[in-house]
């Protein structure tokens, strides 16, 4: 049932969408530009697709949750990315919201378990 | 151009200009990352198709809402749009078969005369409909920015209180009900087009079995001053008339604004009645004709009873109106 597939999808897609934010925030500490972020998530078994991690990173500028600046000391220029200080509260913040989240949705999702 | 510039012209075309420039060089620099040296096509497909339709990475790059009529006005929008087009073509059609039917017997030429009926009805009927499709179109657009989508009060965007929920059922009373409205929408585009497209053809027609004749009541030329008010006026009723679509039932601000519109509408009315250039000498001396009296009478007679007539139809409907309106607005 193709309809069934694609329905699926879409949920995953909007439940993923929401941890999206806090899964770039974690990995900016340091500076990493579009592809190296993407390699990393990639590494550690959080995939993002391109074509929405990289207008996210520039959203999230405009949010004042990053700060970016070109490098043009190598071959090729390069657009890096790093938390703010804004940011960086505003991950916390997100951080605990997501644990009491899980936490919470974990309890119930273990209801039906016993 | 390459593959890799045409992919990056089509997602950064459609982007604001002060971002455009920027959002390329990024895009170009992410691009050849995800690329390993000296590319073949067939990996650069890959990667572009892995990014996706331009379009939708366009709009992930400026997610403003860019639309002129969003979802909550996008019924009410349909509705309006359909009944105020056909009201007007039904409007516009019917006054161009009513000036041919009187211009006709000037022209002799019988084929001539059905061609011209033909393509002056088109012509009417398309540019009539566009007009309509246009102002239903900006009115819905400032009523959308303006949140009366959100809010019951236009240009009032203070945040929603339960206050304002409807007492609930709403009691039929209290209800427009969609006849009313449209009734009001028809006659409101009917004397606005008669007025602004063939006001010579508010007149007294006199059926001679020699030919018949067609006496203006107005004085077209006086009449041109009062246009821009007349538009004015059907503007705001068309408004206010697309407001009580949107809002189905009697509320203390329609009703203000009905009451408003009808004592500027009531005004012009009277105004316009009682201004004795903006009749038709032509149509007094004609009436004085058949009912065998001095034209001075005639006039005397018109404007005293005029005055009284409109003064106290327009003037007594508009209050009564108004009155019931508040009334249904506590129902």
């Amino acid at each position: 049932m193709e309809s069934m597939d694609e329905l699926i999808n879409s949920l995953i897609i909007e439940l993923k969408r929401g941890t999206l934010v806090l899964s770039v925030l974690s990995q900016l500490n340091n500076p990493e530009y579009g592809y190296s972020l993407a390699q990393k998530l990639e590494e550690k078994n959080t995939p993002v697709e391109a074509g929405t991690l990289y207008p996210l990173l520039r959203r999230l500028e405009k949010q004042n949750l990053l700060s970016s600046q070109w490098d043009t000391s190598e071959s090729r220029p390069r657009k890096f990315y790093v938390i703010s200080d804004m940011g960086k509260e505003i991950y916390e913040k997100l951080k605990k919201e997501w644990r009491t989240l899980s936490q919470q949705l974990e309890v119930l999702l273990k209801e039906d378990e016993l | 151009m390459s593959l890799i510039e045409r992919y990056i012209l089509a997602v950064t075309e459609k982007l604001p200009e002060d971002i455009r420039y920027d959002v390329a060089e990024e895009l170009r620099s992410n691009i050849e990352d995800m690329l390993p040296e000296n590319a073949a096509e067939s990996e650069i497909r890959e990667v572009l198709e892995r990014l996706g339709n331009p379009a939708k990475l366009a709009q992930e790059y400026n997610p403003t809402k860019r639309y002129l009529i969003g979802p909550a006005l996008y019924d009410s929008y349909f509705s309006v749009l359909k009944t105020v087009v056909s009201i007007v073509v039904a409007v516009v059609l019917w006054i161009t078969v009513l000036d041919w039917v009187f211009k006709g017997t000037i022209d002799f030429d019988q084929v001539e005369l059905w061609k011209k009926l033909f393509t002056d009805s088109i012509e009417a009927a398309l540019s009539g409909g566009l007009q309509a499709a246009l102002w239903v179109t900006v009115v819905f657009a400032i009523m959308e920015r303006s949140g009366v989508s959100q809010n019951e009060l236009p240009f009032a965007k203070k945040k929603w209180s339960l206050d304002e929920l409807p007492t609930a059922p709403v009691s039929k009373k209290a209800v427009i009900s969609r006849g009313e409205i449209i009734v009001a929408m028809f006659f409101t585009i009917l004397f606005t087009a008669l007025l602004y497209l063939k006001p010579q053809l508010i007149a007294v027609y006199i059926n001679d079995p020699a030919k018949t004749e067609a006496i203006p009541l107005f004085n077209t030329d006086r009449l041109h001053i009062y246009i821009p008010a007349v538009l004015l006026l059907a503007l705001v009723q068309l408004c206010v008339a697309v407001w009580k679509f949107v809002q189905r039932r009697w509320t203390v601000p329609l009703a203000v604004a009905e009451t408003v519109q009808g004592i500027a509408g009531s005004f012009l009315v009277i105004v316009m009645f009682n201004d004795r250039q903006l009749f038709n000498r032509d149509f007094f001396s004609k009436i004085a004709d058949m009912m065998k009296m001095p034209v001075s009478q005639v006039i005397h007679n018109w404007f005293w009873a005029t005055m009284i007539i409109t003064v106290v139809i327009f003037a007594g409907i508009t209050i009564w109106h108004s009155v019931s309106v508040f009334n249904k607005c506590k129902k």
